[in-house]
């Protein structure tokens, strides 16, 4: 199993990488948007989950995903949102622009697993 | 009464401070050290005669001592210099003073500087509120620390009183700036502990990313409180500045509140400015 991490936090991407260990996962870590992007239109075999932050430089999450929905080829690949935004409003919008999971920060180990699990079910 | 520690200063000015100030405050006189802990005094006095580097080594020592309370350290020049207006900013001082001041304008000056600060407002508390909650949560949950909360006190200007900060923009109905500021080696316990290795495995270059992450997730943890108030904001990206010798700008005439908590002994804290658009109808 394949997952792309994109956040711009060093810190997050380290903590999700660490808390994805025992699910024995790939991780491809990415700063951007436009990176998460570049991964995705350049691998053959494509990542089976993607978690993202929504505040990033370049690009952001919101926008990756509706560049996501856009291609047929891509739009499998479930987004698990990963972010501060934390309102009502905010989970509505990425929802709505494609993310499969909603979770905001601060989070715990347990919260990123099950939410992992349920998604790729 | 009031409590001035007095340190390293001649005869003649503790004389001519305690003419000044002794109906007003206890004045204490000691001897610099580099490991006191000065939370116990409403103000500080230090002797501004010697080299520049010696002084800035005590300032950033009784910076340290202070622990990010509303305790004014002032330095006492015996003579009126040159650089006097420039030397407090560069120093985190709040001001220098001369002794050579007529006597009626220092003393003055001094009791301004003892003026506690005023409580915050009712509609402040609206929205300093969750970002209190917001950031007891953020170390619970991602480093499993207990942070205490042990007030809040106003000031004018954004001087950074850490030695790395982490500052978020917000815009939005609110608009305003949100900064976390650490002392240093609480910064790398809390990265470590949230890590789960050994403080000595941390990187600065992690430590740095980690505190802007950190005032990002309280900032957004702290949008869910205010998602029904007229405080609602959108995060902007943080930065993080290295160094206590910063002062950045905010809109004018908008307070900056300081809350103060403590993690182990420990203190950090966070400078809010946030202004509502609709909040001059809600004064």
């Amino acid at each position: 199993m394949k997952v792309i991490v994109a956040d711009d936090s060093m810190l997050t991407r380290k903590i999700v990488i660490k808390y994805l260990a025992p699910l024995n996962f790939e991780a491809i870590e990415a700063s951007n948007g436009s990176e998460v992007m570049e991964i995705l239109n350049k691998e053959e075999n494509l990542p089976n989950l993607i978690l993202m932050d929504w505040n990033m430089p370049e690009m952001d999450g919101i926008e990756v995903l509706e560049e996501i929905q856009k291609n047929a080829r891509l739009n499998r690949v479930p987004v698990i949102m990963l972010t501060s935004e934390s309102d009502e409003l905010s989970i509505e919008t990425a929802m709505k622009a494609g993310a499969r999971a909603y979770i905001t920060k601060p989070f715990t180990a347990e919260q990123l697993v099950e939410t992992i699990k349920e998604t790729i079910r | 009464m009031s409590k001035i520690l007095v340190n390293d200063c001649d005869n003649p000015t503790i004389n001519a401070i305690t003419n000044f100030m002794s109906s007003k405050a206890e004045i204490i006189n000691r001897p610099f050290s580099r490991d006191l802990d000065i939370t116990e005094f409403d103000m500080v006095l230090l002797g501004a005669d010697g080299d520049r580097e010696t002084i800035l080594d005590k300032l950033k020592h009784i910076r340290y001592g202070a622990r990010f309370r509303n305790i004014p350290i002032l330095l006492l020049n015996p003579k009126k210099s040159r650089d006097q207006k420039q030397f407090p900013f560069l120093t985190g001082a709040a001001s220098i003073l001369s002794i050579e001041e007529p006597p009626e304008a220092l003393a003055q000056m001094l009791q301004g500087y003892l003026m506690p600060s005023r409580q915050p407002k009712k509609f402040e508390m609206e929205y300093l509120t969750p970002f209190i909650e917001s950031t007891k949560q953020v170390f619970s949950t991602m480093g499993s620390m207990t942070t205490n909360y042990k007030g809040v006190y106003f000031k004018n200007d954004y001087n950074l009183l850490g030695d790395v900060s982490g500052i978020i923009g917000l815009s939005g109905n609110a608009e305003g700036m949100v900064v976390i500021t650490f002392y240093w080696d609480l910064a790398q316990k809390i990265i470590s502990s949230i890590m789960g290795v050994e403080e000595e495995e941390i990187s600065p270059e992690l430590i740095n990313d980690g505190v802007g992450e950190l005032i990002n997730m309280i900032s957004g943890a702290a949008k869910r409180y205010l998602s029904e108030s007229p405080y609602l904001f959108q995060l902007s990206l943080p930065t993080v500045f290295v160094g206590w010798q910063h002062e950045i700008g905010h809109p004018e005439k908008a307070s900056v509140a300081v809350l103060m908590f403590d993690i182990e002994e420990k203190s950090f804290a966070i400078q809010v400015s946030l202004t509502a658009k609709d909040q001059q109808n809600r004064r």
